[in-house]
Formats: C-alpha cells, structure tokens, sequence
C-alpha cells in the first residue's frame, strides 16, 4: 500500500470516506482546452508587456497571442489537440520578469461532475475544484486557475480559506488528496469556474 | 518567429540613465549598451570623452550580469583604452500588483582601470581600480518608478600623494547614494508596441568619503526615448548639487543607445 493512503487510513473519518467516494469518479476524461485569457502584473510599459507577449508566444503550445497592453492583459490562443500544462504560461511571464495576476482557460468538456475538493482529470492533468457549488459541467466552459502562481499574493490568501486541503498550499498531491490518476508528488491545479 | 528578437525588457520608466533598478531584465535575453560621456569646459584640453561599450545578459529571472570596457581620453592625451569592469546583480525580493511592484536587489562589481588616484571621486565607471557593492529598492506606482541605492565603494589603489596633496588625504572608501524618479510621459494610452515611448528621470547621486569626510551631491535629470519596443536613446546631464570633494569634473553630459535582444525561453517545451 502507497505510504500516502496508508496515512489516509490510519484516519478514517467521514471526510476520508468522502473522498474514497471521489475516488471512484475520478477518470481520465478528453477535454479540449482551446485558449486563454492571462493578466500580468507588475508591468506597465509596452516594452515589459512585449518581454511578456514575446515569452508567451514561445511557448511550445501557444499558436497566437493577442496583447491588450493598456489592460496589461492576454488573449492566447491554444495549438489543437495540444497538451496543455498551464505552469508553462506561469513559467514564461517570470522568465520575463513579472507575475501572472489571472488566468482564464477556456474548453470544450465532456459532461463532468463537479464537487468541492474534488477532482478532475483532463488529458492527464489534475484540476481541483476548489469551490463549493456542486454541479455538473459539459460542453464549452471556461476555468480560473487560483494556484499561487496564477493570482496576486492577496487574492492567494483569499482562495486558500476556501480549501484547508495542504495541496492547495504546494500545487502538488498530498495525503489529504484522492489518489487515483496521480502519483505522488503530481501537479495538482486549482481551479474555480 | 526568429529565435532572436530585438525586444526590451523591465518597466520602461525604471530605465534609469545613471543608476541601476532593482528589476532585472528578462531571463536569458541579453543587451548592449554604448554610451559616450563628454565633459564641458575643462581648460586646456580640446575634449574629455569616455566611451563604454557594455554587454548584459539575463543568467536567470534574479541573476544579471555586465561586463563593459572604457576608453578614454579623460585621463592621458591620447584616446586609449581606460578599463574593463563587471557587474551582478541579484533580485532578492519581488512583490508584483497589477500595474506596481516593489523589488529589492543586491550588486557588485570590480574593475581594474589604467588611471591613478588623484581624485576624491571614486568611480568604478572607468576612473579607478576597485570594488562596489549595495542594495538597490525599487518602487513602481503605475507611471512612476522611484529607486533608491546605497552602497560601498572601495578603490584598490594607493592615492597619489607626490603629486595630488589633499588633507585629510583621498579616501579610499566611500558611501555612495542616490535616489532616481523616472515618469513615463508618452504615450499616454498604449495601443501598439511600435509607439514611441518617452520618459523623464531625475536622480540625484551623491558620494562621501569615509576617512576624509569630503563627498558631493549631483543632479542628473535625463531623456528617454523608446522606440518600436526595442531600441533606447538616452540623454542625461549631471552636475554638482553641492560638495568638496575633488574632482574630475562638476558636470557631464551623458549620450547612450541600447538594444535589447529577448531570446527565445529556453526549456518551456520540458516539463
């Protein structure tokens, strides 16, 4: 038995069962991530917003970029059938120098069920739903990443109420998480709709 | 898209002509500098020009560093080679917001220098052999960036003391200062990267001798022009607030170009 769910076992309370009940929905499912919408902060010149776009746009899944530089804001949009790994988008605008104070990504979802703390797998990436409205989603949707590296220092504190779950502090699966479809030490993002 | 790009880096306003922000240029990218610094009316030389050519590169989002070479004929009758001199700095601390940040960087720097100390001024800008380090703290608010550093200066050479007599004796350390404000003028909406950026700075800098007490506060206000996001022209004017110190000179002009060259983020294709 994997030292994590050994851990999950020796406290076993309504909580964990709920989540041995997640479990069980968690499946690999198709979704198509088209595009999204990426604030920067930290930046107000054309040329800092141009450091940005340009390290934006070398990101391997990246097709086309469309700044909006008074608005410090950008419109990307995905290669199809691309794998999308979100942190890319993170990665670049510090490269660059800044942060990314919001980022928006838009798809197209197979019918998904949606719970608070629960978690989805879409093409091979964990999304955590970190709110707590319970519904079910499917067709063209868009998703707010709320990882600490997707939002300002502030509005972190503020999202990190909605979930006492450690993995929200780390981005990385913890022993408080469902297992199935990550390893141990896997990405986990954390999203809002 | 070409693998190397003629893009700029930083806020544009925090180009400081005569100092350095605490915010470094992107990761990876490299610049180049060539800067030329004249001084006006000094009696019986026809000119005083330095010209410094100097190469940036972006080691990591934190890490920066220059190396640059002078020459001159400030020092000798003839144009000749001055100095060599590296840089680095370190951003140590970065809080971002939406259109503001605060950054606090730590630098160093030598230089060896074909030229004698007969001067107060100590300057690791081509004037002398030596070492610097400090703490720079930037403050963007929108339109406005204001930076501070305060540093250490220590020169490696031995004062002239045949030929220059000064009491108390040439300091071979000092504290060195200054506060810069840059204001970005124009445009005053952005809708394109090829619009023509203008900014205004003014920095004061000043110096002061640990053992001889003496030291100097210049004004520096400067232009900035910007244009196509890739491509800077700058020129300062400095001269002496107040002071005792002995110098080369109260005031400069300085003229400078500098490209920036973004490259292409490396490793974004590995997890």
């Amino acid at each position: 038995m994997p030292p994590a769910l050994a851990g999950g076992f020796q406290l076993i309370t309504m909580k964990n069962i709920v989540f041995l009940f997640l479990l069980l929905q968690v499946n690999n499912l198709s979704a198509q991530f088209t595009g999204a919408t990426l604030k920067a902060s930290g930046l107000t010149c054309a040329m800092c917003s141009k450091a940005v776009f340009n390290a934006l746009s070398s990101v391997p899944y990246v097709e086309k970029v469309q700044p909006d530089i008074q608005a410090s804001t950008y419109q990307i949009n995905f290669k199809s059938a691309a794998n999308i790994d979100p942190d890319l988008m993170a990665k670049a605008v510090i490269d660059a120098g800044f942060s990314v104070a919001k980022l928006e990504m838009t798809g197209s979802f197979p019918e998904t069920a949606i719970e608070k703390d629960g978690h989805v797998i879409w093409n091979n990436n964990v999304y955590h739903f970190v709110q707590s409205s319970v519904k079910t989603i499917k067709g063209k949707q868009t998703i707010r990443l709320v990882d600490k590296l997707f939002v300002s220092a502030k509005e972190q504190k503020s999202y990190a109420k909605l979930s006492s779950m450690r993995c929200y502090a780390t981005g990385t699966r913890q022993s408080c998480c469902p297992t199935a479809g990550s390893s141990t030490s896997a990405r986990i993002y954390h999203v809002i709709l | 898209m070409a693998g190397w790009l003629l893009y700029g880096t930083l806020t544009a306003q925090e180009l400081y002509v005569f100092s350095e922000p605490a915010s470094n240029m992107p990761a990876y990218s490299n610049g180049v500098k060539q800067s030329l610094k004249w001084l006006p009316n000094r009696p019986g030389k026809g000119r005083d020009v330095r010209s410094t050519t100097e190469w940036m590169y972006g080691v990591n989002k934190n890490w920066m560093v220059h190396g640059a070479v002078t020459f001159s004929d400030m020092y000798s009758s003839n144009f000749r080679w001055e100095s060599w001199r590296l840089y680095s700095k370190y951003r140590f601390y970065s809080s971002d917001d939406l259109y503001r940040h605060f950054r606090m960087a730590a630098y160093a720097e030598v230089s060896t220098s074909a030229n004698p100390l007969i001067y107060d001024e100590l300057s690791m800008e081509g004037d002398q052999s030596g070492w610097q380090t400090g703490i720079i703290l930037t403050q963007l608010l929108h339109k406005l960036a204001i930076s501070g550093t305060a540093g250490f200066t220590q020169t490696f050479l031995q004062p002239d003391t045949i030929h220059h007599i000064s009491v108390p004796p040439i300091s071979r350390e000092a504290f060195t200062y200054s506060l810069s404000a840059g204001y970005l003028i124009l445009p005053r909406t952005y809708t394109s990267y090829d619009q023509t950026n203008l900014n205004l700075y003014c920095e004061l800098l000043g110096q002061e001798g640990i053992s001889s007490k003496r030291g100097f506060l210049d004004m520096a206000p400067a232009l900035q022009l910007i244009f196509k996001s890739q491509f800077k022209l700058n020129l300062g004017y400095r001269f002496q607030l107040a002071g005792d110190m002995k110098r080369m000179a109260q005031q400069s002009w300085l003229l400078s170009t500098e490209w920036l060259f973004l490259r292409k983020i490396k490793g974004q294709g590995k997890k």
